[in-house]
């Protein structure tokens, strides 16, 4: 799985293995269920006798840390790879061993779990923004009415991208990350400030403003379809009331079908470079990955296009 | 001055945790290749012609797939070993190995990567490197790692015994 993504990579860029210089990979061990899950795909990737580094967390975060290999002058290329194989373990005990082993864990909470405690905060808070207790009263779109309660399914994928020094083409202009609090009660589970101070490390990279309106698409790693509206808030795309009304529409795209958790943030990236390379002008798009309970850790990248061949 | 009753609190964590993992295409072709005909295989690459054991879907070296299979000898050739004095449980039966023990890289005829396994002796502290030694399957095969039970250690290497280099 992951040398045919690699594979498909060098193919598009028209490179080959020797021409990388470096590679990243993110990918998680609970879930691989090896203590160091880099090893197994040591040779798909072609990171022997490389310097290769692994990442613990949304893939995003291995592009942003290749990024940063390349901003410090001394790597020209890195290849960046991504996956997750949630099929091979038990998805609510793994994410359970996640949570601290004190407090959290020891109650046996779970990925999923997290995730319903913050569509529940979610829907309080519209009920006590509007004194609507039906999410569905707000919705405006037929389309989010139906899908409003949808959770993406997780599965397996692995993902690879090229980012090179340069100028041309599809440019990194922004990335930033956050982490928030691991205490599911240290957060406002209806808010995602994390991954609004994300977003603001981005934009102030790109040179763009907090609210935001130049970005033509947003390329999403929802976990479930409430958290759209506040994490589009959350980037300064809209308010919370008015994303829940009109959202999603086609500047948000959303994976609907399935994401692999750790590559889920690439695959949206290469969703997005896909949608730039296509398009005929001057493009901006903003590419979101997260990790962790309720969406604990957040990442933001935002790819420019001058409408110039990449 | 106050009587320290301070007591240290645990978190008792049992882990139960499991998962199913694939062994790819390469181990699978390795196991039942094992099974069906009691023989050893590895990988070759194409383009540097080197022999992998175990086999691996690509070549490290060269990031080449690697799709021929090579038929491997039954004897092969230390080329490093350590001797184990400390109890260690051995994880094929759960049940703590007979201390010392002999940990070698075994090189098999027609291999150039090398196997680490378990080398079978009467004396380990006469093994040396480049002993040649001889693969010791179960006899039922179940298709895993665990067919390999051990290498049993033949001696210093002979005119006869050499195995047949690449």
């Amino acid at each position: 799985m992951v040398y045919r993504a690699v594979r498909a990579c060098l193919d598009d860029a028209s490179l080959t293995m020797p021409e990388i210089e470096a590679v990243v990979t993110a990918s998680a061990d609970l879930w691989d269920g090896k203590t160091a899950s880099n090893i197994a795909i040591t040779e798909a990737v072609g990171a022997v006798m490389k310097a290769e580094t692994r990442i613990s967390g949304d893939g995003l975060l291995a592009l942003m840390h290749g990024a940063m290999m390349i901003l410090s002058g001394h790597y020209q290329r890195v290849l960046v790879v991504a996956h997750g194989k949630c099929s091979e373990a038990d998805v609510d005990a793994v994410s359970n061993w996640c949570f601290d082993p004190v407090y959290q864990q020891t109650l046996g909470v779970t990925d999923s779990q997290a995730l319903s405690l913050q569509c529940q905060a979610i829907k309080m808070r519209a009920a006590e923004m509007t004194g609507e207790e039906s999410i569905g009263a707000l919705v405006r779109a037929p389309s989010w009415s139906d899908s409003c309660g949808l959770t993406v399914r997780q599965g397996d994928g692995a993902c690879a991208v090229v980012i090179e020094a340069g100028d041309d083409g599809i440019v990194l202009e922004g990335f930033g990350y956050d982490l928030d609090a691991h205490y599911l009660g240290d957060r406002d589970l209806s808010r995602c400030d994390g991954l609004a101070r994300a977003a603001k490390r981005a934009y102030e990279m790109a040179g763009l403003p907090d609210s935001q309106t130049d970005i033509n698409r947003h390329y999403w790693s929802l976990r479930a379809a409430l958290q759209l509206p506040p994490w589009a808030e959350a980037i300064g795309a809209c308010s919370f009331i008015e994303g829940l009304a009109t959202l999603p529409n086609e500047r948000h795209q959303i994976q609907w079908s399935g994401l692999p958790p750790f590559a889920a943030g690439m695959q949206r990236l290469i969703a997005g470079v896909k949608d730039l390379r296509e398009s005929p002008g001057s493009d901006r798009s903003l590419i979101h990955g997260c990790h962790g309970p309720a969406g604990q850790m957040q990442a933001v990248c935002l790819l420019h296009s001058d409408g110039g061949p990449c | 001055m106050q009587e320290n009753n301070s007591e240290y609190l645990f978190s008792s964590i049992t882990m139960d945790l499991s998962w199913n993992t694939d062994v790819g295409e390469t181990m699978a072709g390795f196991f039942q290749r094992l099974k069906a005909e009691r023989r050893l295989y590895g990988t070759r690459c194409s383009n540097c012609l080197r022999v992998y054991l175990p086999p691996r879907p690509v070549c490290g070296n060269c990031w080449q797939q690697m799709n021929d299979w090579v038929e491997l000898g039954e004897q092969g050739t230390i080329v490093g070993k350590t001797v184990c004095y400390y109890e260690i449980l051995d994880s094929m039966t759960g049940k703590p190995r007979t201390t010392p023990f002999v940990l070698g890289l075994i090189q098999i005829d027609g291999a150039d990567t090398t196997l680490n396994h378990f080398v079978e002796t009467p004396d380990p502290d006469h093994v040396s490197i480049g002993d040649r030694v001889e693969t010791v399957l179960r006899d039922t095969l179940q298709g895993n790692v665990g067919d390999i039970v051990h290498f049993q250690w033949l001696g210093p290497p002979t005119t006869s015994s050499q195995g047949s280099k690449k």
